[in-house]
């Protein structure tokens, strides 16, 4: 954590691939956990549908940064 | 010395391909100037206009004249004129001087969005020429900047929105090298100057939030140290300022502010508009979206890229009740910049990869680029201007009628995109949310204001108008904010009760409606206390004059009797309305009720129809009465 917050320090690519995997894992948990939660709310709407895509791009995009290491983001 | 044919050919076909890019520069700089007039055209068509053009901006200019007067916009609904602002107040503020020199007008507000919106494309030219180091690319993407639909739309109105996208750009154009300046005192100045101008497109509208959010992350991607240093440093200010405002108006600001924006989201309309605003500006979101990714993974993330993705993320708020295609004016700001820098960069053959396992992949590719730089830049000055001219194309919008347009859309084939309604050729089709607007207003528009204008100044009470601009022209109260109404109603944080009483008590001398957006049992009461007496048409909008009825007593019986005709003998009431207005008044009543018309009775001196519902058929008859009129209703008809 000092590490992060020294005055030098700056993202890498893979952090922020972690970070954007993380993210987007996240996001389609949060969709699929709003279809269980409120089952009747007629169906799996657009908003989730929405959010299912972007968070399989957000973990797609995070996953391929991931070999790119220690470059900077 | 005879010239080699190969090198002869390949020279004229050089000559040839730099006089095809002179020809697609020229007509790609004259098509987004083109654009550029119209623009300007219809600027001035709306500053010289003094009525709302567009839905609420007349409330606006209310906020202005409250601050010029030392008072807050951020006030209590219940109590009359039931009026408060959702805006936040620097748009607002900054035009005050105005109010003082020039009373309350139109024409500075729509002055300053413009004003603001040719910053806005300058800030992007700038960022462009800094970035991309070209002298024709910056100038076409602030043009096209300019040229979108969207930034025609709301760019000339006396709406804050373009003043948020400015301040926005603007300082997502001052920040986005502060985390390689070494110097550390002028870096401190520029972070200082780039949040000021954060804060001020925050305090102009609440969208700005994006934009936060795309900075922040910027500086923690740079350095989390920094970003959260100066992360804490803005929220205290925003903060402060946010707490001594909600302090100062007695925690109106945020039932006003924020509650109030919690509307119904439609996501069929975010849809619908995000289609529409890809089919309009594709080439200009391909390139920047390409940027993006290139940044992502063969360079490191410039703000502007952060910024593209936040704002474009942001542009699904685009479906609320209320939103509209305003709503991704900040991504095309966004994207112009992005897509300049890609095409800039294309044309000066500088694109550069950082080594990774990514591009050693690729390292063929690389070679093969690196070998054909000049054919490649040689094919980019044909190729770039003509995405520019693509996009020129896709963005058409005309105004129909006038002395030069007129007939330069005859002769471009273009017809009016609404018919009759008014004269403007839109290539962006309608989808839900998209303001139908665009047109020049005529002086018959301006003429039906004045005329509504008079219907005011007919009456000494105030009047309740939907829209403010009449009520200021009378010298009267503006009395109600509709949709800052019907938000805080939706939201359980407005009692009508107040309003209803006073318009069942004939406070107001006439009600406008034009998109009758108040809470439903407002409309109810005017419904109820009210009769539609006049249409008005200006701007291609009906604007409904509601005169008042007859006097509580007189409509209470007649509701009563309505209700159950059967129940009771005739009813007779002698009506403080002439004729005319008493049978629209009548007509009115029974059609609220459901009461269908059947046909004309015979009674002679007076007017007399038969009505039915339900089997039941009534008689409803108007004779002249001194003073007034003498309705009669009667279950004898048949």
């Amino acid at each position: 954590m000092r590490r992060i917050f020294s005055p030098d320090f700056t993202l890498t690519k893979r952090q922020l691939g972690f970070i954007l995997s993380a993210s987007g894992v996240l996001l389609i948990v949060i969709m699929l956990a709003a279809e269980l939660l409120d089952a009747q709310s007629g169906g799996f709407g657009m908003v989730q549908q929405l959010g299912v895509v972007v968070g399989v791009l957000s973990l797609v995009a995070g996953l391929a940064l991931l070999p790119l290491g220690s470059q900077p983001a | 010395m005879v010239p080699q044919p190969a090198l002869s050919t390949q020279a004229a076909r050089l000559d040839l391909g730099a006089w095809i890019s002179r020809i697609l520069w020229a007509l790609a700089l004259l098509l987004l100037a083109a654009h550029l007039i119209v623009y300007v055209v219809y600027a001035i068509g709306l500053m010289r206009f003094p009525f709302d053009y567009d839905q609420g901006e007349g409330f606006e200019l209310v906020d202005t004249i409250l601050f010029s007067q030392g008072e807050w916009p951020y006030r209590d609904n219940e109590v009359y004129p039931f009026y408060a602002s959702n805006y936040p107040p620097l748009f607002h503020v900054i035009l005050v001087p105005f109010v003082w020199v020039f009373g309350p007008a139109y024409w500075y507000g729509r002055l300053a969005g413009f004003l603001g919106t040719l910053i806005t494309a300058t800030a992007i030219g700038w960022a462009v020429q800094r970035e991309g180091r070209h002298r024709a690319v910056p100038i076409l993407a602030g043009l096209a900047f300019l040229a979108s639909n969207y930034v025609y739309h709301v760019g000339p109105l006396f709406r804050q929105h373009m003043t948020m996208v400015m301040f926005e750009t603007l300082s997502v154009v001052v920040l986005a090298h502060v985390t390689t300046i070494t110097d550390t005192r002028r870096r401190r100045r520029t972070m200082i100057i780039g949040l000021a101008l954060l804060l001020a497109a925050g305090y102009t509208k609440q969208l700005a939030v994006a934009t936060v959010i795309a900075v922040f992350l910027f500086l923690f991607v740079r350095n989390p140290r920094r970003s959260v240093i100066w992360g804490v440093g803005f929220a205290a200010v925003a903060g402060g300022l946010f707490l001594w405002i909600n302090w100062a108006t007695g925690g109106e600001w945020w039932a006003n502010i924020i509650a109030a924006n919690v509307n119904t989201y439609f996501p069929s309309q975010f849809v619908g508009l995000f289609r529409q605003w890809v089919s309009l500006h594709h080439v200009l979101i391909a390139l920047s979206a390409l940027f993006v990714a290139y940044e992502l993974y063969f360079a490191r993330l410039s703000l502007y890229s952060i910024w593209w993705v936040a704002a474009v993320a942001n542009t699904a708020l685009s479906g609320k009740w209320g939103a509209g295609d305003s709503y991704f004016a900040t991504a095309i700001a966004a994207s112009c910049i992005l897509s300049g820098i890609f095409l800039a960069r294309t044309l000066r053959g500088a694109w550069t990869f950082t080594p990774t396992p990514i591009t050693r992949r690729f390292a063929a590719v690389q070679r093969w680029g690196a070998a054909h730089t000049p054919q490649i830049v040689a094919g980019a000055g044909v190729l770039v201007p003509a995405i520019y001219l693509v996009y020129g194309l896709s963005v058409i919008h005309l105004p129909t009628e006038g002395a030069i347009f007129g007939p330069l859309a005859d002769r471009l084939g273009l017809e009016s995109s609404y018919g009759e309604r008014y004269a403007f050729y839109d290539a962006a089709g309608w989808v839900e949310g998209y303001a139908t607007i665009g047109h020049i207003p005529t002086q018959q528009d301006i003429d039906a204001g004045w005329e509504i204008v008079d219907r005011l100044r007919a009456d000494p009470r105030p009047a309740m108008s939907e829209e403010a601009a009449f009520s200021l022209h009378a010298d009267k109260d503006v009395v109600t904010n509709p949709t800052q109404l019907k938000n805080l109603y939706e939201n359980d944080l407005f009692d009508p009760a107040n309003l209803i009483a006073a318009i069942r008590a004939h406070d107001f001398s006439v009600i406008v409606f034009r998109a009758q957006f108040y809470p439903p049992p407002v409309l109810d009461a005017v419904y109820e206390a009210y009769y539609p007496d006049e249409v008005i048409e200006m701007n291609g909008f009906n604007y409904e004059i509601w005169q008042p009825g007859p006097d509580r007593a007189v409509r209470d019986a007649a509701a009563a009797w309505l209700a159950d005709p059967a129940a009771g003998e005739a009813l007779t009431h002698t009506l403080d309305l002439p004729g005319e207005q008493a049978q629209r008044w009548l007509a009115h009543l029974l059609a609220r009720h459901g009461w269908e018309r059947v046909g004309p009775l015979n009674q002679p001196g007076c007017t007399a129809d038969a009505y039915q519902q339900a089997q039941i058929t009534i008689r409803a008859a108007l004779c002249p009465s001194d003073p007034g009129t003498a309705l009669t209703l009667a279950q004898d008809a048949g």
